[in-house]
């Protein structure tokens, strides 16, 4: 059974406590019964010396005990030293075997993870050289794609625009004419107008002036004949 | 006497619509004076008509057998020499110049030998009509002035 230093310590210290406890409780039982029993001072002169030879016994007992457990506890704690001293080495040995091999263990694991990664930043470096052509590959085809449709867009825009535009300038081409047209109708009307005015007037004053009662009287009568001429088909 | 060319001696005297109110105006006069005794119709007649016209009436009334001094007789006579002027056939006629009597009396009988006998005329001066007339007849107007023709062939040359 393996006792360590820190197991043995509480027990050499409580053992000779308890024989002096143990010799001072039997020498004051003997008191008592002494004090009780009213023993004869031969008898009880034996006793005390039967007493003091035993107390002496008794301290005899316990140093030898104590020199025993000292003893004893010495050699335990020199077994437990020179163990402390084997388990400390053989955990020393164990803990430096241990940290050979987890470092060991470490060393292949790092290895491997080193590996690990190189491979996976490998693949990943071809996995993002791949996507990244695909996508330098479709942005290049979306941006002629993008440009084709911008340049369709702005081809009708323009072809609309320009439709618009001709159109606007057809219409308003159209309006112009009309209005030019309106116009001139106004003023070929007003001059019209001031022509037959020019011409009743000159006419008017013509007949007024130049023209005699009697031809003034030939014209009515012919009108009269024509009135009649109306008349009677009317009637 | 109601026959309407018994009256033709007056008619021929009577030209315009102004004479045949005039005339109807002194009928009603004498109409009026009638009634009274101490009047003279012919004082009357003589006072509102030109002598002729008044000549005319007297003519008309001998033909008939009418003493103008006899109210009883003279009265309706008279009456229906008036209402037959009111009732006389007018033609609204519009000329461009002022006519002569000669003219005027040309046109009248015109009118009276073409259209109708006892015709009176209404007449109008517009000289902006130029030359011609505008009749106005039986309810319907006629343009017939040389600004009517002139208008129309203005309208067919534009």
């Amino acid at each position: 059974m393996n006792m360590t230093v820190d197991s043995l310590l509480p027990i050499l210290f409580w053992l000779p406590v308890i024989s002096l406890v143990l010799n001072f409780i039997l020498a004051a039982f003997l008191i008592v019964i002494i004090q009780k029993g009213k023993l004869k001072p031969k008898e009880q002169q034996e006793i005390e010396d039967q007493m003091i030879q035993i107390i002496k016994q008794a301290e005899m007992r316990s140093t030898e005990i104590i020199e025993k457990a000292t003893k004893k506890a010495k050699d335990i704690v020199s077994d437990a030293s020179a163990t402390k001293q084997l388990v400390e080495s053989k955990l020393n040995k164990l803990v430096e075997d241990t940290t050979d091999t987890a470092q060991n263990q470490l060393d292949i694991q790092k290895g491997a993870i080193v590996e690990k990664f190189k491979e996976t930043y490998g693949q990943l470096v071809e996995q993002y050289q791949g996507e990244t052509q695909s996508l330098f590959a479709n942005m290049q085809h979306e941006a002629r794609e993008q440009q084709s449709a911008f340049r369709d867009s702005l081809h009708k825009e323009t072809v609309t625009i320009l439709q618009q535009m001709k159109d606007d300038a057809e219409k308003q081409i159209e309006d112009v004419s009309k209005e030019i047209n309106e116009y001139r109708n106004r003023m070929f009307e007003k001059i019209d107008e001031h022509a037959e005015s020019v011409i009743k007037q000159y006419i008017s004053d013509y007949f007024s002036t130049g023209m005699s009662k009697e031809n003034q009287e030939n014209i009515l009568f012919k009108a009269l004949d024509k009135f009649k001429r109306n008349h009677s088909r009317s009637s | 006497m109601s026959d309407s060319k018994s009256y033709a001696g007056l008619f021929d005297l009577i030209y315009t619509s102004e004479q045949c109110n005039a005339c109807i105006n002194a009928l009603q006069h004498a109409i009026d004076a009638s009634y009274d005794k101490k009047k003279d119709i012919m004082s009357v007649l003589d006072r509102y008509l030109p002598y002729n016209i008044t000549n005319a009436i007297l003519d008309l009334a001998e033909e008939n057998n009418i003493q103008l001094r006899d109210s009883d007789t003279t009265t309706p006579f008279l009456t229906e020499i008036m209402n037959t002027l009111k009732k006389a056939p007018t033609v609204d006629i519009t000329l461009a110049f002022h006519p002569t009597y000669e003219q005027l009396k040309g046109i009248l009988k015109w009118w009276r030998t073409e259209i109708e006998p006892h015709i009176i005329l209404n007449l109008q001066i517009d000289p902006t009509l130029v030359a011609g007339a505008v009749i106005g007849y039986n309810g319907e107007i006629t343009n017939l002035s040389l600004q009517e023709g002139l208008n129309t062939f203005l309208k067919k040359s534009n």
